[in-house]
């Protein structure tokens, strides 16, 4: 049999934690991120480790493939320590401010590049956008199926079986390869980061690729190559604000509990 | 009205009923439909779909495309994506809405792509400009961006609860229109097994009183007050997204844009810093307390009222006088 070729795609995220720091400026309805931590996308980090761990059990290689800007190169560095075996990382300002679908067409472009893996890996949502499409959008430009918000996972006799979450309950799945797989977060749990394969992944190889390497002119990457289209920013009224109530805690529980009891007795509860 | 150049909503089946969300979409659709004069169609895929398609025409479709056969009883993307695209290739929609469900998401994203259209997620809200195009709406940094998406049809996904389902009449007339299916002979993927379930949101959506926990919980242990205030109240339990990372709680509690929509009439808030991406989740609650340690937190801004306190000091007492037999 052929040794299984796995690819992962990956994307780089400010770290949630900080996410209060990201704003918009108004005026040129830009999105300022610059000098929050990134991380690897929660559940991009499962995908990965669904990837390692097949690799593992059944043969074959992983690789990484990132767009993002130069600061994702760290979260390329660290998925290679996670088990990756290799990376690409697609990094060129015309890939700046793409929408899922801009994304999605240099992220298949770059698989094709690759020789089109038989098992594609994503996140079932990535952190921040949470849109969820790129996945789906991904398996289109390739015209593979694809299987999305999987659970468990397994492959054997050359097919995959996935568990993936339908709005009425779960449907256990069956398909031949290829395949695009987005990934919920039970499936499994990520492996911890260990400094000896942190050492051993400095020797592995991370390919930079730019637009010209993909064959895709600038007005189908980027912004310019986007399906949807910020065109303008709404600001809320400031909000009223809240009354503090004051006082020890026994005395603000108290408070609150009367408050919670009227307002039931309004009859409104 | 005709089915060209329309405004389209994707009517999802699961299980033999419609999900609320596509009655929702249908309400809103017929008001973005005669605001430009066009035909509204349901698009409704799945099995024994005749008494579905006379309710989606009582919530105001003027026309259901129906494609209905048995391999076609549960979602799947190799089956229903090229379908859907068929569709549009032969009719032309203007605009095209669908629900932020499993299966809707997936359909509006892949077919997006086939078509090359752009696809705006997580839209609170729809205008019609002056030149007939779609502003969509999505709450982000304190506000609301406005999206255009470009190429045909104008394409979005609406979350569960935005929109209310309208008031049905059977009287409406509409237009049933069969759209040919046939599977392919080696499909590449099957569905081997099917189990109905309900999600463990504990009914976190129709709850009426919730208690929220965010990061600042702070750990497993805190949570656990979380969860008792909440059974005092007989209310559901919600969370923000670290207490999901953090593994204290499932991620199907999880509130806001991409989590669940709720529409309590009590929200407490504990330890959420109050973050637009959880709040925008969070439909007008009358009663809205926040507890959180820092009194700069964003969530004051926005609760009726707020306690400025480490929440390990104010909820045991609370609980204790919300409980049975409590100072209540």
């Amino acid at each position: 049999m052929k040794s299984l070729k796995i690819a992962v795609c990956l994307k780089s995220v400010p770290d949630p934690k900080q996410w209060h720091k990201v704003t918009i400026n108004p005026q040129t309805k830009t999105i300022q991120k610059e000098g929050i931590p990134r991380i690897i996308s929660p559940l991009d980090r499962h995908a990965l480790e669904a990837a390692v761990r097949l690799k593992e059990a059944h043969g074959g290689s992983v690789i990484v493939v990132c767009m993002g800007s130069p600061g994702a190169r760290e979260n390329i560095q660290e998925a290679l320590a996670l088990g990756a075996d290799e990376a690409v990382f697609l990094s060129d300002r015309a890939f700046g401010g793409a929408d899922s679908l801009a994304t999605a067409r240099a992220l298949a472009a770059a698989l094709k590049k690759l020789g089109l893996p038989g098992l594609i890996f994503c996140g079932a949502v990535s952190y921040y956008g949470s849109t969820g499409q790129v996945g789906p959008q991904i398996a289109q430009f390739l015209g593979i199926n694809h299987f999305s918000a999987v659970r468990f996972l397994d492959y054997k006799g050359g097919k995959l079986y996935a568990e993936i979450v339908t709005d009425g309950g779960f449907a256990l799945c069956e398909g031949k390869l290829p395949l695009l797989v987005t990934v919920r977060r039970e499936i499994n749990k990520p492996r911890g980061l260990r400094l000896s394969e942190a050492i051993k992944a400095r020797k592995k190889k991370i390919w930079t690729w730019s637009s010209a390497d993909l064959g895709l002119s600038s007005d189908q990457l980027g912004l310019k190559g986007s399906g949807i289209q910020m065109f303008d920013f709404l600001p809320l009224p400031e909000a009223q604000g809240a009354e503090i109530l004051e006082g020890g805690p026994q005395e603000i529980a108290k408070e609150i509990a009367q408050k919670i009891k009227k307002y039931r007795q309004g009859g409104i509860l | 009205m005709s089915v060209e150049n329309g405004l389209w909503v994707f009517a999802q089946a699961v299980e033999g009923k419609l999900l609320p969300v596509s009655l929702e979409l249908l309400g809103e659709g017929r008001r973005l439909a005669d605001r430009l004069d066009v035909g509204l169609s349901a698009i409704l895929i799945g099995h024994n779909l005749q008494p579905l398609a006379l309710e989606l025409i009582a919530c105001g479709a003027d026309n259901v495309l129906v494609a209905d056969h048995a391999k076609l009883y549960h979602y799947r993307g190799e089956l229903y994506i090229p379908l859907v695209e068929k569709m549009i290739l032969r009719y032309r929609p203007e605009i095209f809405l669908f629900g932020a469900t499993q299966g809707g998401k997936d359909l509006a994203a892949a077919t997006a792509a086939r078509i090359g259209a752009g696809l705006t997620a997580h839209c609170v809200a729809f205008e019609i400009d002056e030149h007939k195009v779609l502003k969509q709406l999505v709450p982000a940094f304190g506000g609301h961006c406005v999206f255009r998406s470009q190429g045909n049809p104008q394409m979005a996904t609406v979350a569960p609860g935005v929109f209310t389902i309208p008031e049905p009449d059977y009287e409406r007339q509409g237009k049933i229109i069969e759209i040919d299916f046939s599977p392919p002979a080696e499909p590449a993927t099957k569905i081997v097994e099917f189990k109905t379930e309900k999600g463990s949101a504990g009914g976190l959506e129709e709850a009426e009183v919730i208690v929220a926990g965010g990061a600042g919980v702070g750990n497993a242990e805190n949570w656990q007050l979380i969860e008792k205030l909440a059974h005092a109240l007989n209310a559901a339990v919600g969370a923000t997204r670290p207490p999901v990372d953090e593994g204290w709680v499932e991620e199907e509690k999880m509130i806001g844009q991409s989590g669940r929509n709720v529409r309590p009439k009590l929200y407490l808030a504990v330890g959420i810093s109050g973050d637009q991406l959880h709040l925008s989740g969070v439909q007008n609650p009358e009663l809205f307390i926040a507890i959180n340690k820092d009194p700069k937190a964003n969530i004051f801004k926005h609760a009726h009222f707020g306690v400025v306190e480490d929440l390990t000091k104010i909820l045991p007492p609370l609980i204790e006088l919300l409980s049975p037999g409590g100072d209540n």
